[in-house]
């Protein structure tokens, strides 16, 4: 229990430090070596692993950001309250999302490869996910936070299918039959 | 009569391409680089043109039929493939099947390579050609991607992309029986590619199968196959959909896109 404790606290501090543009690479090469390490350790069950890579990838997305674009018009609608509620619901359902998809590791390697700065604010991290018999490119996308030196990902970008994008036009499909209250509900 | 299919299929292609157009990656490739130019835009608006407008009408004719076939494959997929492809991955040991996944994927590089000439890549056709020999001779018959360790990488195009690449719009949306999302430009696309491919029996001279039961039973063993190996994938993506066609509709186009811009 202990050394769990120390090892969460660890990964914690860890993930403390704000990415700024110098380290995005090496920043991100240590977050997926650490969170392949945990994947790779048979002898944690899957709750303790995602226990563990949780801290990892905290501080990492901008989950209000991503609320916000995959929102589309309808954000400028809401009140603030609402926007916070919606952003909550939909940090839980990025996670869910994402920590089923771990479920699906077997033996892949990820490999990051290089940057790309499309504009002053924004920088695109290309990596590989490479399996046995098939890899998947995957783009971490990252923005400035503005008057600051934080970067942040508000997007992923996975063989081109650009998952904020896809939340955007399923969120937008929903509300043209559908209420507000009925898309929290479904999240 | 044939006249007038072309000009139907003709039609729909041209429509694609007005309509499509306004989310190929290259005319975002521009409004990212004139923003560029402009100073930063007002907060609020920082992200909209980087993702296509959620308002946008998706031009899906189609539609009724679509998700009926997308609730078949769904069952089917479920209730007869998944258990099938269990069970084999369950006889087979993983090794073999990856062998029997790359000596199918070598069996594909008359594709490759012919797609690849078409989209005037030559040098990746040239490597396509040395990918073969290696890994049909030092592979064993194409049982161990060889090339890909020694770093030779694969150049996946088909004659879809290759369409796209000259400027065929995706057309509507279909989903193929069987095999799922699909539009008119990529059924195309995979009708000329299955008339080539070494696996199907169209009177080629290479071509393995001798009928059309022969060419049945590879097809069910590269599919069975191939899905032995992404056990789950699908069910787990379903899981992010709020509505499974328009999700698996919207994520095959966006992906043609991009492989199309490659």
């Amino acid at each position: 229990m202990l050394k769990r404790t120390i090892l969460i606290v660890l990964l914690l501090c860890s993930s403390l430090f704000a990415v700024e543009e110098g380290n995005i690479k090496s920043e991100m090469e240590s977050k997926i070596a650490t969170i392949t390490q945990i994947l790779q350790n048979k002898s944690l069950s899957l709750e303790s692993k995602k226990e563990q890579i949780a801290p990892t990838v905290d501080n990492l997305f901008d989950y209000k950001t991503m609320a916000k674009i995959s929102l589309g018009r309808v954000w400028k609608k809401l009140s603030s309250s609402q926007q916070e509620q919606f952003t909550k619901k939909f940090e839980q359902k990025l996670k869910n999302s994402y920590f089923e998809k771990l479920e699906l590791y077997t033996d892949q390697k990820v490999v990051v490869k290089e940057l790309e700065k499309p504009k002053a604010n924004r920088i695109y991290l290309h990596s590989e996910i490479i399996g046995t018999e098939e890899s998947y490119e995957v783009i971490y996308k990252f923005y400035k936070v503005k008057n600051s030196n934080d970067w942040k990902i508000y997007d992923v970008d996975i063989t081109g299918v650009s998952i904020i994008q896809t939340y955007r036009k399923q969120f937008s499909e929903f509300l043209k039959t559908k209420s507000f209250d009925e898309l929290l509900a479904s999240l | 009569m044939r006249y007038l299919s072309l000009i139907f299929i003709l039609f729909f292609l041209m429509t694609g391409c007005s309509s499509k157009n306004i989310s190929t990656p290259h005319t975002k490739k521009s409004i990212i680089a004139t923003e560029q130019n402009s100073t930063q835009t007002s907060e609020d608006d920082e992200f909209d043109d980087e993702f296509d407008d959620e308002t946008k009408e998706v031009f899906d004719p189609l539609e009724g039929y679509n998700r009926v076939m997308t609730n078949i494959n769904d069952k089917i997929y479920l209730y007869a493939f998944n258990p099938i492809s269990k069970g084999y991955a369950f006889v087979v040991p993983k090794p073999v099947r990856v062998g029997v996944s790359n000596a199918f994927d070598n069996l594909k590089f008359p594709i490759r390579f012919v797609n690849n000439i078409l989209q005037l890549k030559f040098d990746h056709s040239i490597k396509e050609l040395g990918r073969f020999m290696v890994n049909s001779t030092v592979g064993v018959l194409g049982l161990f991607d060889v090339a890909t360790k020694a770093g030779i990488k694969r150049y996946d195009e088909d004659f879809g992309q290759t369409l796209g690449y000259w400027g065929v719009g995706s057309g509507f949306h279909i989903v193929l029986p069987f095999l799922g999302p699909s539009n008119l430009r990529d059924t195309i696309g995979l009708a000329v590619d299955t008339a080539i491919s070494p696996r199907t029996k169209s009177g080629l001279e290479y071509q393995i199968p001798k009928n059309n039961l022969e060419s049945l039973g590879y097809a069910s063993l590269y599919y069975t196959n191939k899905n032995s190996l992404h056990l789950g994938e699908y069910e787990n993506l379903k899981k992010d959909a709020l509505d499974v066609y328009t999700f698996f509709r919207d994520a095959y186009e966006q992906k043609r896109a991009k492989e199309i811009s490659e």
